[in-house]
């Protein structure tokens, strides 16, 4: 095809056009953003939403620096204050990269869902954000505590939550995941908690144990041990370690860590009765042993096996039962599991679940292995008397 | 420009991008929840009967289009007549889709750009390419299809590990009402709107089976779809999936590899914009086809850009807002697609045959 004169005049006056003319329609410059880190939200004496916001300052130079930078609102909402920030610095907070949000308990107690929605909605808000929940000073402090490595708190927090597997004391529960488990009836949704620690240098931030919300409302704190418990019963621990006492003997110690953690649960029915079925299997290294107690040769390892065993089920054991007596919430989602496994008992049981769970049994196997004593054969002489 | 015609294999993929342009972006079938996906696989094999009319219907008159076939056999008047409903079907339906896509841009890329914008440049796109004809539609697809076959493969394989098997489970225990509800909407949206294909089969070489073409697009079509709706549930587990606008977006944007390769739902946006664009096109060129020939044009490249135009116009006025066309999409388009996809098409299939089988008789009687 011939291109004419005229076609050629109009080909060049477009490419103008587009060249010319282009540009983003609400083009916003970095330096008129402020990153969100993290937010913490309490709630004032008047019943008013107070919202601290932690922002990247970005120094530039040739080595970038970031400095914290706390901006502080009151609203009824979130995205009311989210604007309202506007009117202190300047600058639209930009959601993007926000890491943590921190829940003050008096907050959580309330109905959660009044507060994260804007979250669940909004499309800057990213879904890898971690909420928690400060469980003694307000949500502001945990956020303004001093940071150790990275400036930021909500930067550190967020390091925290993804080393979670090496720990097992939190539950690493992602953002959507704690939004999608809200939507189940069978299942009261948990997430980690925060507090203050006395560091060098001021209260520093540490995540640990767990927060349980049943209808949406906070209802009470699991300690980290009684965490890792929990964690066991979801089927969620990945590492950690586990502390043995008095294997042979007293005034001794065995550290084992957890390298491989597996736990297999299902609803059974016995004699008519509706049971829950764990079999946990879990692979341990000896890492450390105190008081020179010689575990690793038969037939100290069978002892420090069956010790171990017994102790682990016992803590699961009365973590459940806490559970069950004191909060009375499906945190380990046997319900769910109930649903997954037999629909149709589920659907018999599924509107009186809440009272049925205070009475579920526990039927509880553990299996641990030792899979080796990391470098060495021998422990330590323990010192004459 | 009317003596065009398309390999057999480009017209499936055509239809193929045709049924998963805009199902992929906003889902079909919500009311079976975590059962979506076996409702929609259901739908898929449901609608081959349906299906199957259609195809009998252009290859009882090979090389002819819809609205040829109503005026050969029930006149001109009458035919014309009949063929108005299909027409207005054609143009409704491209300009739903470009809304549909309207509404997506705006809201997860361009909030505070109008929406007009992008749907004017999106349908400016379409008219181009309705202009140019079918061939080059289907030369488009023969190539879109590749791009997004791979981009699909992709971004499965690096969702695997945000995929929970058990957020599938329990497996079909809501009531049978909501199966039939949910496999409807999945027959109405999308695999009942390849009727339009029957306004377009005029232009498909002669030598190629109008069942095997519409057949296999289907089956393909419908098992990319039940599997996507599997994953979606798969990732963000059912509830949330149904709280989604564009569960698919919301399931790719999940992608995180090593913290590294992640945000990847922009590029996939783009693939469902080429699907996209493949299915306003396909359906403006059937309805401006139709309207051409209804008043006897011989050429209907004239009425592109009008019939084009009409269209942004109609897709702007459609609804107030995107709660509004999602609450249509799901509650009324089932029924108010009805007659096209399905009464229509089988009254006029059972008047065929019958007006076949009388002439054969008076055949045998005059021998």
């Amino acid at each position: 095809m011939m291109i004419s004169k005229v076609n050629k005049a109009v080909l060049a006056f477009l490419i103008l056009v587009i060249m010319l003319t282009t540009g983003c329609w609400n083009y916003r410059e970095v330096e008129q953003l402020a990153i969100v880190a993290g937010v913490a939200l309490d709630k004032n004496e008047d019943g008013t939403l107070q919202v601290t916001v932690e922002t990247v300052d970005i120094r530039g130079g040739t080595q970038g620096t970031y400095e914290p930078e706390y901006i502080e609102i009151e609203g009824e909402s979130l995205f009311e204050s989210n604007r309202r920030a506007i009117a202190i610095g300047g600058k639209r907070l930009y959601w993007s990269h926000a890491k943590a949000i921190i829940l003050s308990k008096e907050l959580a107690e309330e109905d959660i869902s009044k507060y994260l929605d804007f979250l669940f909605r909004d499309q800057e808000a990213r879904e890898d954000i971690w909420i928690l929940v400060s469980k003694d000073s307000t949500a502001r402090e945990v956020l303004q505590s001093t940071s150790k490595f990275k400036n930021i708190v909500a930067f550190e927090i967020d390091d925290t939550m993804r080393s979670q597997r090496s720990l097992s004391r939190f539950p690493n529960i992602e953002l959507y995941e704690f939004f999608d488990r809200m939507f189940y009836t069978n299942v009261s949704p948990v997430l980690p908690a925060v507090c203050l620690e006395e560091q060098a240098g001021g209260a520093a931030s540490k995540v640990g144990g767990t927060a349980i919300f049943k209808n949406n409302k906070l209802v009470g704190f699991l300690s980290e041990k009684e965490t890792r418990n929990m964690l066991w019963l979801r089927d969620e621990v990945e590492g950690g370690f586990y502390v043995v006492d008095n294997v042979m003997g007293e005034g001794n110690r065995v550290t084992l860590e957890i390298h491989k953690s597996k736990s297999g649960i299902k609803p059974i029915i016995e004699d008519d009765v509706l049971k829950m079925k764990a079999d946990i299997r879990i692979d341990v290294f000896i890492v450390e042993i105190s008081g020179g107690v010689n575990v690793i040769e038969n037939p100290g390892r069978e002892i420090l096996i069956k010790k171990a065993t017994e102790s682990i089920k016992a803590d699961i054991m009365s973590t459940y039962k806490k559970v069950q007596d004191e909060y009375k919430a499906d945190i380990f989602g046997f319900g769910r599991e109930i649903d997954m496994h037999m629909p149709y008992v589920w659907n018999e049981i599924k509107n009186d679940w809440d009272e049925r769970f205070q009475e579920t049994e526990l039927v509880l196997n553990a299996d641990i292995r030792v899979n080796g004593t990391a470098t060495t054969r021998l422990p330590l002489p323990k010192g004459e008397k | 420009m009317n003596n065009e015609k398309l390999a057999g294999t480009q017209i499936t993929k055509t239809i193929i991008l045709f049924l998963i342009g805009s199902t992929m972006v906003i889902g079909t079938g919500v009311e079976a929840g975590r059962d979506m996906w076996i409702s929609t696989l259901a739908a898929t094999f449901l609608s081959l009967p349906v299906i199957l009319i259609y195809c009998r219907i252009a290859s009882l008159f090979p090389g002819k289009d819809l609205i040829e076939i109503l005026e050969l056999n029930f006149g001109k008047l009458i035919g014309r007549l009949l063929s108005i409903p299909f027409i207005w079907f054609a143009f409704h339906l491209a300009a739903i889709v470009l809304r549909n896509f309207g509404e997506f841009i705006s809201t997860i890329a361009l909030p505070e750009t109008p929406k007009t914008v992008p749907m004017i440049i999106f349908a400016f796109i379409c008219i181009l390419a309705v202009k140019a004809g079918i061939e080059t539609i289907g030369r488009c697809s023969q190539y879109f299809i590749l791009l997004i076959a791979v981009e699909i493969i992709i971004v499965n394989m690096l969702n695997i590990p945000n995929m929970e098997i058990e957020n599938l489970r329990p497996l079909m225990t809501l009531e049978a009402s909501k199966y039939m509800q949910s496999i409807f909407t999945a027959f109405s949206f999308p695999f009942g709107e390849t009727v339009i294909f029957l306004m377009l089969f005029s232009s498909v070489q002669k030598k190629n089976s109008v069942y095997k073409i519409f057949l296999s697009a289907i089956i393909i079509a419908g098992l990319i779809i039940s599997f996507t709706t599997a994953r979606n549930i798969m990732v963000l587990g059912p509830n949330t999936m149904e709280a989604m606008y564009f569960p698919s977006y919301s399931a790719i944007s999940r992608v995180n590899i090593g913290n590294f390769l992640q945000r990847m739902e922009i590029v996939v946006t783009i693939a469902f914009l080429l699907a996209g664009f493949i299915k306003i096109s396909v359906a403006l060129l059937a309805a401006t086809k139709g309207f051409a020939r209804l008043f006897g044009f011989e050429d209907y490249a004239i009425w592109v850009v009008p019939i084009g135009l009409l269209m942004v116009n109609m897709s702007y006025l459609l609804y107030d807002d995107i709660t509004e066309m999602f609450e249509w999409a799901q509650k009324i388009w089932p029924y108010y697609a009805f007659p096209f996809q399905v009464i229509l098409p089988i009254g006029i299939w059972i008047a065929l045959e019958v007006k076949r089988m009388l002439k054969e008789k008076k055949q045998q009687v005059e021998l």
